[in-house]
């Protein structure tokens, strides 16, 4: 109950504040949307009777309602370019983008919790200043140029990754092997965050009184440290997991241009270049809702965490 | 032989102007079942103390650079961790000043006071639920099966406390170190907690250290007392002789800056030492009391006087000798 109405509260008009971003923003691209479908050589008449048929002659504020209650039906018009709905071209390539985004969170809680927890039991060690190293490496490069240098050092050269692709159809292993760099490259930025906090917030739990409580008990270390220490500092790290699980949508984009993967962050991308703003509506719509939902999961996920907030 | 023997012990932590010894060769015995008092301000090195004996010591900022700590025949410092965990929770058990960041937030009172058990190989399981339920029956919470499955925050600092309690008798240890166990609480609850720890220690036959900073609290419930300042133990006996002939002059501020009720005197201004503890970058060589003392002699700032009996088992560390 609790649940349904923090749903209602938070999630929906989020939900309603992005949406109307969205219209207002693909008005405010400059360029007329029935001249960029019909062509340079379209007449007068026919500019007319398409915005007349797309409502763009109506004032704005009619549009949006219009829009609104289209959004909300599912009827997210058809794609200019295949004539097809364009919110189930986006659900189609939706698997591909999320097995991407999915890859990329278990990279990085397979590499930043480990190594952020060493780099505090360890702290100021060689381990320690290692880590820091090569967290800030990756922390500064920019997600195309190091996708770029992947597929050159380790596809083009080496021969060891596809250079494209997502793989066959139906082949886990394939559909893996394919997922590698693309998913390294997505969660390269975000490693170094987590892996930052999960030290920092280690550190901070590390000096506390229960866990000075938790070795006058006799408990062993490893007991000590992951148990009431990691405990603790997931807290913190949990949070900024699931708002990381947000913005790789964004990095999606860049990343399944780079690799050639498809997905939705290419269908977005090919969709601005061919301005099918249908296509870019949907497209962008579905993530800001993907976005919305991994927020309102963290919250619920952080009030299970934390028996002081549960509910 | 005595149960503990802390003979010569320094503790040192890394400050910027390099090592300085929070505490400097310290030495004290406690006997089986009886009470030591270890009283001092804030910054006295007791806690320290206390810390180095159970080795936790954060070796990333300190460590114990010479002495020994010999629990019933084994000399503690040096000690292999394994050997240090095994001991600690089953033979030497510590509660803490605050219960309400001593315990986890997230895990339950029943799964805390458990884990001791788990920790020394008694496993989880329904024995061992029962078990802390006998523990939690022990120290006199009201509602053991309840408070079992409640969480630090939702139960109150005296019940907090009990559970600490709780959890460090697990073992039934031969030494509870007893940090500032009631500082944190209100005036009523401190005393049924500590009247709690006398009744558990007498049924029990626990050896008691009861680390504080309220020399009442000692002359209540100690047998024996051992005075701090700066690191070091300025005057050591029994309870009764050093608080009604204290010799030293830190002792004789300590008492004197107690406020007493109903001796016609309560229009006199409380009485204070002049000054206050110094951090342990600011220690002065020869009596470290020296600076606040008001007996302060040419020979203090030169030389540390060495404890020297006044008394059958009563040392101060002065070289004042007024008071007698």
């Amino acid at each position: 109950m609790g649940i349904l109405i923090r749903f209602l509260s938070q999630a929906l008009p989020t939900l309603l504040g992005a949406v109307t971003i969205l219209f207002l923003l693909l008005r405010m691209i400059p360029g007329d949307p029935a001249q960029a479908m019909l062509g340079a050589d379209a007449t007068a008449a026919d500019l007319a009777r398409l915005r007349q048929d797309l409502g763009l002659d109506q004032p704005l504020w009619v549009q949006y309602g219009v829009f609104l209650r289209s959004f909300v039906v599912g009827d997210w018009g058809n794609s200019i370019v295949t004539k097809t709905p364009a919110l189930e071209r986006v659900l189609e390539a939706l698997p591909s983008t999320l097995m991407l985004c999915v890859a990329a969170i278990v990279l990085i809680i397979a590499i930043s919790l480990p190594a952020g927890v060493v780099s505090a039991v360890r702290r100021d060690s060689w381990v320690d200043y290692g880590v820091s190293l090569v967290v800030f490496l990756l922390m500064s490069m920019p997600q195309f140029w190091l996708g770029l240098l992947l597929l050159l050092v380790l596809s083009y050269w080496l021969d060891w990754f596809p250079i494209f692709g997502a793989g066959e159809a139906g082949d886990l292993l394939s559909q893996l092997h394919h997922l590698v760099l693309p998913s390294l490259t997505l969660a390269a930025g975000f490693l170094g965050l987590v892996t930052r906090l999960t030290r920092s917030s280690m550190l901070e739990v590390l000096g506390r009184d229960y866990v000075r409580t938790a070795r006058a008990k006799g408990l062993r270390e490893p007991v000590v440290i992951v148990k009431h220490a990691l405990r603790n500092a997931l807290l913190s790290v949990v949070t900024v997991i699931g708002l990381t699980m947000g913005q790789l949508l964004g990095g999606a984009v860049i990343v399944e241009v780079v690799f050639a993967r498809p997905g939705v962050g290419t269908m977005i991308w090919d969709a601005i270049l061919q301005r099918d703003y249908p296509q870019v509506q949907a497209g962008v719509a579905v993530f800001a809702a993907l976005f919305i939902a991994t927020n309102f999961l963290t919250d619920l996920l952080y009030g299970l965490l934390n028996p002081r907030i549960r509910v | 032989m005595a149960l503990l023997a802390v003979s010569n012990l320094a503790t040192e932590f890394k400050t910027q102007a390099g090592p300085r010894r929070a505490v400097d060769g310290v030495s004290f015995a406690v006997e089986r079942g009886e009470v030591l008092g270890i009283v001092g301000e804030s910054g006295s090195g007791k806690s320290v103390t206390a810390l180095s004996i159970m080795g936790l010591i954060d070796p990333q900022v300190g460590r114990i650079a010479g002495g020994s700590i010999s629990f019933d025949g084994q000399d503690l410092v040096g000690l292999r961790l394994a050997e240090l965990q095994a001991l600690r929770g089953r033979r030497i058990s510590m509660i803490f000043q605050e219960p309400l960041s001593a315990l986890n937030p997230c895990y339950t009172i029943g799964d805390q006071i458990g884990e001791v058990f788990v920790a020394h190989g008694d496993g989880a399981g329904p024995a061992t639920r029962g078990r802390v339920l006998e523990l939690l029956k022990l120290v006199h919470i009201p509602d053991p099966e309840g408070i079992l499955r409640r969480y630090p925050h939702e139960i109150s600092g005296g019940m907090r406390q009990r559970a600490m309690i709780a959890m460090a008798l697990a073992y039934t240890p031969d030494l509870l170190i007893a940090d500032e166990p009631t500082t944190a609480l209100d005036v009523t609850i401190q005393a049924q907690v500590l009247n709690l720890i006398d009744r558990l220690r007498r049924e029990l036959k626990l050896a008691v250290m009861l680390i504080t900073h309220d020399i009442g609290i000692v002359a209540q419930y100690a047998d024996r007392v051992a005075v701090m300042y700066g690191g070091r133990i300025v005057e050591t006996g029994p309870a009764e002789t050093l608080l009604i002939a204290p010799q030293h002059p830190y002792t004789i501020g300590l008492l004197a800056s107690v406020p007493r009720l109903g001796t016609g005197r309560s229009r006199e201004r409380l009485r204070e030492i002049p000054g206050t503890v110094p951090s342990i970058t600011e220690l002065v060589p020869g009596c470290r009391f020296a600076p606040r003392c008001a007996h302060r002699m040419a020979r203090c700032g030169e030389q540390a006087p060495p404890l020297e009996a006044r008394a059958a088992g009563h040392d101060a560390a002065c070289w004042w000798t007024g008071a007698a």
